[in-house]
């Protein structure tokens, strides 16, 4: 399946929930991430980054598009993370 | 699962479990690369990398291919095997030693080679009219393929029609200054050659990584001999799409003039080899043909480079006396 995931948690756990979800996922941009997934994979995702969360005021809210149909993106302006898998 | 395509120079590291890239660059960003997703990693620019990193290709079952400058193949990082199962080992070695069952496999391979070739040049059939000849003698020698009682005989018909294909190709190709007339290697001797002989490289490879994920072995192949050195199950698997997959790409870049005569090839001597940026434009037609999704069934789509997968899934069958290979034609 394809995920993006986008987060919005406090300043001193950013670069840990990133680190986390660099694993499996490409960055987009600050917050965003989003990548090919398998379900399990997706699976202990979730879990490594529940621990990290404060649920009360942490959110991260994942688009998940099922039968693995990559979206249609545009990009307008400076791209900040990789897009293809072409590497230059 | 992806292809990860590097021609950025730079430093290669393990970090937090991605693949992270220090660009020599220092105008560029770094990056890091997530690995759970991919399949294979080829390597075009100069980089460095420690065993740390190849332990991680190991561990998340990647092996990494090598190119020179010019995109000739080096070598690969082939990471210790570990879906290999003994008995499908052994019916590999079964099928290779019985003389009557390799040459059932061999057979199959060239019907869905021909087939696809056939199929490539019949597309352009209104456009030039020589092209019908062509396909008519190539129909000619893939009927006497069956009647074939040893290798060797499969082989050089297999020969005889990839040359007639090639003629064919060179009339559909003959324009925007390019021409091609037969096929050269070891440096290739015209711009078409250097493309094929890129692309075919590329597919070789990408075939190698589908195997890898399968229980089958790729020393072990049918149709070509067993090298000593080189893995072959790949070259015979490549066979069938090869047309459909490079060939075809090569037609719409020199069709459609996305690749110029005079920007995106090196000139060597004796020889010429795509550039850099030729290299590119090659491959990203590739990947957007592999990434294309065909109906295989009434609704089971299916996209090529998984059908590269099926196929091998379909080859295990076949030594396990389950179900008999049927290459895969367009």
């Amino acid at each position: 399946m394809y995920v993006i995931m986008v987060y919005d948690v406090n300043p001193k756990k950013v670069s840990k929930v990133l680190k986390k979800a660099r694993k499996y996922l490409n960055w987009i941009q600050n917050s965003v991430l989003e990548g090919e997934i398998t379900e399990k994979d997706f699976k202990t995702l979730k879990y490594s980054v529940e621990n990290i969360l404060d649920k009360n005021t942490d959110t991260i809210y994942w688009y998940i598009i099922k039968n693995s149909m990559k979206p249609r993106t545009y990009t307008l302006g400076e791209t900040k993370g990789k897009t293809s898998n072409i590497i230059v | 699962m992806d292809t990860i395509y590097i021609f950025l120079d730079g430093e290669l590291k393990r970090k937090d479990n991605t693949l992270y890239i220090e660009p020599k660059d220092n105008n560029k960003n770094s990056l890091h690369i997530p690995l759970k997703n991919v399949s294979s990693l080829m390597f075009f620019s100069e980089v460095t990398l420690n065993k740390r990193l190849l332990h991680f290709f190991a561990k998340e079952e990647i092996p990494a291919y090598f190119y020179d400058y010019y995109g000739n193949y080096i070598g690969a990082f082939y990471p210790r095997e570990m879906n290999k199962i003994g008995l499908t080992m052994i019916k590999q070695y079964e099928n290779y030693i019985n003389k009557e069952k390799r040459l059932i496999i061999a057979k199959k391979f060239v019907e869905g080679s021909s087939e696809n070739m056939i199929k490539v040049l019949e597309n352009y059939k209104k456009q030039y009219i020589e092209l019908e000849k062509i396909i008519n003698l190539m129909k000619s020698l893939q009927n006497t393929v069956d009647s074939q009682n040893n290798i060797n005989a499969v082989m050089s018909i297999e020969g005889n029609i990839r040359k007639n294909y090639y003629n064919g190709l060179g009339i559909i190709l003959n324009k925007n200054n390019f021409s091609f007339e037969q096929r050269t290697k070891k440096p290739p001797k015209d711009e078409i050659n250097a493309m094929i002989s890129f692309g075919n490289v590329i597919l070789y490879n990408i075939t190698l990584a589908e195997i890898y994920q399968t229980s089958l072995d790729p020393r072990i192949s049918f149709l070509h001999e067993p090298n000593m050195r080189k893995f072959s199950l790949n070259l015979d698997i490549s066979e069938i799409f090869k047309p459909i997959i490079i060939d075809r790409s090569i037609i719409t870049l020199v069709n459609k003039n996305i690749i110029k005569k005079d920007e995106d090839f090196t000139p060597v001597n004796e020889g010429v080899y795509l550039s850099k940026t030729g290299q590119i434009k090659l491959i990203e037609e590739i990947e957007k043909r592999l990434e294309t999704k065909i109906t295989l069934y009434k609704d089971q789509k299916m996209s090529y480079k998984n059908l590269i997968r099926y196929e091998c899934y379909k080859l295990i069958k076949h030594l396990k006396d389950e179900e008999v290979y049927k290459p895969y034609k367009l």
